[in-house]
């Protein structure tokens, strides 16, 4: 998922979270493909930013994937060799490998 | 041999200064008398920089209601503190086109630069800190010593490679090893050269050690932490391929919890690629 500009929105990108207007009325639920009917009524409706599928490695898509224990592993040996001089120790190192780790092996999978 | 760093800045300034649209903008700041008409009228004399403004202003990088249509619109948002930075952003980038390409992926560098500083200006907003935008440019600006050490010291920097992979150790303790200093100090030495803030001057220099920062230890904390994480996650290179160790009480100073990395990450990866696009996207 990424957060783009209403400028940004093309016709076929699909709503990942459902859109509201500056009411809070409900104007295009999750999971509708974009027309240019939506783009105009967004428009009408003020929508400055809106929530798309699709974006960059470090997605929150990736939290939708589950990712099997062997695939971690995997990951993990590829990941460790980068932190040999990291204090992974440090509750915020750990963290942030761990968080590698889990984007390393979404990566994976994708590509398999 | 002896390199003496002070020696090789006072080579490359000779070829390196910042343009002279960033020195009208320091001026026309400097000066009471001016308005911020008039500091759009500068700007506007640069195409190029006006509509890369104009994109940043109305991306998700800063997520403003209103479409932001004119650079005197951009100045009110923004403030003409934030926009000198950006301004400054972008006169240094042009500088640094003829570096080596064999020891160097300069868009790999850049993206490093820029996540450093989309981190650095996240973790200033978590601490309510003023003028966000310097920490964007501290952060994309930390690691230019090293293309000072590309540019200049080509010869050497590929042995330093080399023992850096041998022993898998940090390059920028092997630089400091086989050179006397490291790229942190001749980065400080050409800001310090080009008579930018001593305040982003110092966290440039002890980005790496940040516990040696007397005046403004935050800052330095600050984009040593954004330089770490961006290594973690792997967001471009500027030639290291370890992972540095965060200092303890470089984390401990930010006063953070560690949850707010889950904020860190996601700040980082809705703001990236406009930040990306805003430095490296074609000029038009």
């Amino acid at each position: 998922m990424q957060k783009i500009a209403l400028e940004d929105a093309e016709i076929d990108m699909v709503v990942a979270e459902s859109v509201t207007g500056s009411q809070g009325q409900l104007l295009l639920g999750a999971g509708t493909v974009i027309t240019a009917k939506h783009i105009r009524i967004m428009k009408t409706w003020g929508v400055h930013s809106l929530i798309v599928e699709g974006g960059d490695d470090v997605s929150e898509e990736a939290d939708l994937i589950p990712i099997s224990d062997e695939l971690l592993q995997q990951a993990q040996l590829l990941e460790k060799p980068r932190f040999c001089r990291a204090n992974i120790e440090h509750e915020v190192m750990g963290y942030l490998l761990k968080e590698k780790v889990r984007l390393k092996a979404i990566k994976i999978n994708r590509d398999n | 041999m002896a390199y003496n760093p002070e020696n090789i800045i006072k080579r490359v300034g000779q070829v390196a200064s910042l343009p002279q649209i960033f020195m009208k903008v320091e001026e026309t700041l400097n000066n009471p008398a001016s308005s911020s008409q008039h500091l759009a009228r500068i700007i506007e004399e640069d195409p190029a920089l006006t509509a890369r403004l104009l994109r940043l202003a109305n991306s998700a990088y800063y997520g403003f209601a209103a479409k932001i249509e004119s650079v005197n619109h951009a100045i009110t948002a923004m403030g003409t503190q934030q926009l000198r930075e950006l301004v400054l952003a972008c006169s240094v980038l042009k500088l640094f086109k003829d570096v080596p390409e064999d020891l160097v992926n300069m868009e790999l560098f850049w993206r490093h630069s820029i996540a450093c500083g989309v981190i650095a200006r996240t973790i200033a907003s978590l601490r309510f800190e003023t003028n966000v935008e310097r920490f964007f440019v501290a952060g994309l600006l930390h690691d230019i010593g090293r293309l000072i050490m590309f540019m200049q010291l080509p010869e050497e920097m590929l042995p330093i490679f080399d023992k850096a992979r041998q022993e898998k150790q940090l390059l920028f303790k092997i630089e400091r090893e086989v050179l006397g200093f490291n790229h942190a100090k001749l980065g400080s030495l050409l800001l310090a050269n080009w008579k930018l803030a001593p305040r982003l001057i110092e966290c440039i220099e002890w980005h790496h050690a940040p516990a040696m920062a007397k005046l403004y230890p935050i800052d330095a904390a600050i984009v040593h932490t954004s330089d770490v994480i961006a290594n973690a996650m792997e967001m471009g290179t500027s030639g290291e391929r370890l992972v540095p160790e965060l200092r303890d009480s470089a984390w401990d100073l930010l006063g953070l919890p560690v949850e707010s990395l889950e904020q860190i990450l996601k700040t980082l990866n809705e703001q990236y690629a406009h930040a990306v696009s805003f430095i490296l996207g074609e000029e038009s």
